[in-house]
């Protein structure tokens, strides 16, 4: 199955709402959290995360904290208020989605269609 | 955990910094991204330095670090491009529309011709050369060679072509001149190279279908 075109119009709302659950993340915790919360059946290209993680820092939605780690500045992205909001909304639309593409591909649907 | 040497994360710096990136936020999420990734490849599959490094290339940026930057880039500037195209498209369709005009008004021998000329080369000066340098730009390190001499080839052509009709309508010496280096340029360079990248990425596209 070609995950990485299903996922692409969903990654920003994925990062939103990771975001909301665990507080703080950065770039490669976020890949690694997708990757392990679908057991690896959403392997997204690592280096596609970050225009989608910096165009949500660019819109507001997300603020990132640098931090000196050694020689090396890891920078821990936050959800700000307009962020919260947008990830709710996101959410919502995309659950609706998922509900209407679900009935639309369930087994019965099909077989009265 | 891992922890690179001082040689070690200066080889993933230079790595990085090879690339030119020029968003510094961004450089630091890939140089942090590497540093994972490489130092995870080391510890879980016992990988050298030297090949978990190019593992964690190859994963994290397949096409290259300018090419994510290129992407973030895209993302950001997404309604400056969108608009820049609009005005690009504008300025091609006018640019196109006057001299179209002006060489029926001519031919027929109609009054006006030259306000269509003038108002040809105006858009094509400050609307249509304004947006292609912009694409140019924003895509020049995507560019092959031969694309950036196609560019070149035709923004000179068509300006030189240009200009130079300008100059014979008012009996400016050195209109020919322009004429001639400018069709001599579309004809000999623009077209040929047009032509022939067309051609190619038409086979490309079909042998990669069928």
């Amino acid at each position: 199955m070609k995950h990485s075109e299903l996922i692409k119009g969903t990654l920003s709302t994925l990062i939103l709402k990771l975001l909301e659950d665990k507080g703080k993340m950065y770039g490669y915790e976020i890949a690694q959290e997708i990757k392990e919360q679908s057991s690896g059946k959403i392997q997204i290209k690592e280096g596609s995360l970050y225009p989608a993680l910096h165009k949500l820092e660019a819109d507001g939605h997300v603020w990132a904290e640098e931090v000196f780690l050694g020689k090396r500045i890891r920078r821990y992205y936050h959800l700000t208020q307009k962020g919260k909001t947008q990830s709710t909304a996101d959410l919502n639309e995309l659950r609706q989605f998922l509900s209407t593409i679900s009935s639309m591909v369930s087994p019965q649907n099909m077989l009265t269609s | 955990m891992t922890t690179l040497s001082e040689i070690q994360f200066r080889e993933l710096e230079n790595r990085l910094q090879k690339a030119g990136l020029l968003m510094p936020g961004l450089y630091h999420d890939l140089l942090d991204h590497m540093y994972c990734l490489t130092t995870k490849y080391m510890d879980e599959e016992g990988k050298s330095f030297e090949e978990a490094l190019d593992k964690a290339q190859k994963n994290l940026a397949p096409d290259g670090f300018s090419a994510i930057e290129h992407d973030v880039s895209f993302f950001l500037n997404f309604h400056i491009q969108l608009r820049m195209k609009r005005i690009l498209y504008l300025g091609a369709f006018l640019a196109a529309f006057g001299q179209t005009a002006y060489v029926l008004f001519r031919t027929l021998h109609w009054p006006g011709a030259n306000y269509f000329l003038f108002g040809g080369i105006f858009s094509l000066l400050f609307l249509l050369l304004p947006g292609l340098l912009f694409q140019f730009k924003q895509n020049v390190d995507q560019l092959s060679s031969a694309k950036k001499i196609r560019f070149g080839s035709g923004v000179a052509g068509v300006v030189l072509f240009a200009l130079g009709s300008a100059f014979k309508v008012f009996y400016l010496p050195g209109g020919n001149v322009q004429i001639l280096l400018g069709t001599s340029l579309l004809a000999l360079v623009f077209f040929p190279l047009y032509f022939w990248q067309v051609y190619k990425e038409a086979s490309a596209n079909h042998s990669r279908v069928a």
